[in-house]
């Protein structure tokens, strides 16, 4: 019990100073203040009235500045921290391989996401705060929807980190595989359309876990439960690999 | 003597692109001791460092830090203080607000904040982030950080690099005061060897990933203490020096000549060469570079 406690505690620590490097301003402090007044702008705008609307009509567009995020501070502040010999430092604390990956992911992944997105979701939810309570079910489930893909983008981007030579191509293949992976979306979605071939259509639509359950929401499509756990799954899957990794063959 | 800190038994290790860094070397420290690692660059001291910390794997051998393997068991750094080539610590915030964070990673009391700025000579400069710091701040930085782990044992990799004269002597010193005043056991390394001296007992002399010398400093030393002659018509003061029986090696227009306790013979061997029309500039008896230990095996 007390080394469970004590394993908490550093892992905590760890992640509150990694959390300093991460959310440091004024990025971040720019960032976030944009992406509420984002929200609460297209809030104004648009007379949505639907929980699921309103949460995919802010966040389509701020998932996309999240990313670029995630790949230019979180996960390229990784390749920063080998290169400047930070890691080192984390490295030499009392705490196991898996824990300081672990830390990483919560502060240069999760951490930042959960606060990207909710800013605006936040404040698009006060101004629309009637229709929002009234499908508060369908909000959390897209805001977590949105957490959960930016999460697997963001593992992704950890991953390449721990190979990349230096932070700026670090960022550029990390920004480079998020257009890959969308244009792939959608060129199959738009293959599965005009060719009939519902399967390339279940696949893109599965590929991005908001927009399934967009589909859902508005019965676009038929979905299977499949189309809504490849996401999640391929998170879980690139985190794991993220700490596998870290754990048994990363080297400062 | 004191229980065995550190223990490296026949590690190799091997960067990926086969660049070997460490062939079979093995080495171990005792609580309390000194001891200074020496090499010159790219002799393998950070690896070997690295690789006893457990920061990086190794393809064979042993290494036990204090009783366990600290690749695998990262209590093995518990009460380790670690001073880094490139001092460099997280850089978002005040030292102090890191050093708080640090002491709770290696569960050390509040008050061991305050004691590590004062005995690191940091006071007034806490407030500071990291990048503010002068290098030589930048260094007690480094050092405050490794004494928040409450260390039995602190591993030094070049502490002095990248400070002024001045700044190396205070470095050293307050390394020295630690071990002398806390009984904390030091492993520092250095590619200058009369930087060692200062402070350490014992070098392990790390040659090309291998250990070539392990011992006291003056037998170490002692065969290798060496006269710098600077003459003009050096290839004939080094052929007098060679005639009576010195090793000798030439650099420019300074001869070398291994001593080996035998100051009467070269002085005699000088005035023979003065006599044959050399002019002897200047000489001193001077302890060797670590290239000089090296190069006259």
């Amino acid at each position: 019990m007390t080394n469970k406690s004590s394993s908490a505690r550093r892992l905590l620590a760890i992640i509150s100073l990694d959390l300093s490097d991460t959310l440091r301003p004024p990025g971040f402090d720019a960032m976030i203040l944009l992406l509420a007044a984002l929200g609460g702008s297209l809030a104004v705008i648009q007379p949505l009235t639907e929980g699921y609307v309103i949460v995919f009509s802010v966040l389509e567009v701020t998932i996309i500045a999240v990313t670029i995020f995630l790949a230019l501070r979180g996960a390229a502040g990784i390749t920063s921290l080998i290169e400047n010999g930070v890691m080192n430092v984390y490295l030499s604390y009392p705490v196991s391989r898996e824990g300081i990956a672990l830390a990483l992911l919560v502060s240069r992944v999760l951490v930042p996401s959960i606060l990207l997105l909710g800013a605006p979701t936040l404040v698009a939810s006060v101004i629309l705060w009637r229709n929002v309570v009234e499908s508060l079910a369908e909000v959390l489930a897209m805001y977590t929807a949105y957490l959960v893909q930016a999460s697997f983008y963001g593992s992704v981007f950890a991953l390449i980190s721990l190979k990349a030579k230096t932070p700026g191509t670090s960022g550029v293949i990390s920004v480079a595989f998020y257009f890959v992976y969308n244009v792939a979306a959608i060129l199959l979605a738009q293959v599965g359309a005009s060719r009939g071939v519902e399967e390339l259509t279940q696949i893109a639509n599965s590929m991005v876990l908001h927009i399934a359950l967009y589909n859902m929401y508005s019965g676009a499509y038929n979905l299977e439960e499949w189309n809504l756990a490849f996401v999640p799954l391929a998170a879980g899957i690139t985190a794991s690999l993220f700490i596998a990794y870290f754990t048994a063959r990363f080297e400062p | 003597m004191g229980r065995e800190i550190l223990v490296v038994d026949d590690v190799y290790k091997t960067y990926p692109g086969g660049v070997r860094a460490l062939h079979g070397v093995s080495l171990s420290i005792r609580k309390g001791e000194v001891v200074g690692l020496v090499g010159s660059n790219g002799s393998g001291k950070t690896t070997l460092i690295k690789v006893s910390l457990g920061l990086l794997s190794r393809d064979k051998g042993r290494v036990e830090l204090n009783g366990v393997d600290p690749f695998k068991d990262p209590r093995a750094r518990e009460n380790v203080g670690i001073v880094f080539e490139r001092p460099t610590l997280p850089s978002g915030i005040p030292v102090k607000r890191l050093l708080e964070i640090a002491a709770k990673i290696y569960g050390a009391p509040r008050d061991a904040v305050d004691e590590a700025i004062e005995l690191a000579g940091l006071r007034g400069h806490e407030h500071k982030s990291f990048p503010q710091l002068s290098a030589g701040l930048k260094q007690r930085a480094a050092i405050a950080h490794a004494l928040i782990a409450q260390p039995d044992f602190i591993v030094a990799d070049e502490p002095t690099s990248n400070l002024d004269p001045l700044e190396r002597v205070r470095v050293i010193e307050l390394l020295s005061r630690l071990n002398r005043e806390k009984g904390v056991t030091l492993l520092i390394s250095s590619h200058i060897i009369y930087e060692i001296m200062r402070v350490a007992v014992r070098v392990v002399v790390v040659s090309k990933g291998r250990v070539v010398r392990d011992g006291r400093i003056d037998e170490i030393l002692g065969s290798n203490v060496k006269a710098r002659i600077r003459a003009t018509k050096p290839s004939l003061v080094a052929e007098v020096l060679r005639r009576r029986g010195f090793k000798t090696k030439i650099l420019g227009a300074t001869v070398y000549a291994s001593l080996d306790g035998r100051k009467e013979a070269l002085m005699e061997a000088l005035l023979e060469a003065e006599k044959l029309g050399a002019y002897i500039v200047s000489f001193d008896v001077a302890e060797p570079s670590i290239e000089e230990v090296l190069s006259l095996d």
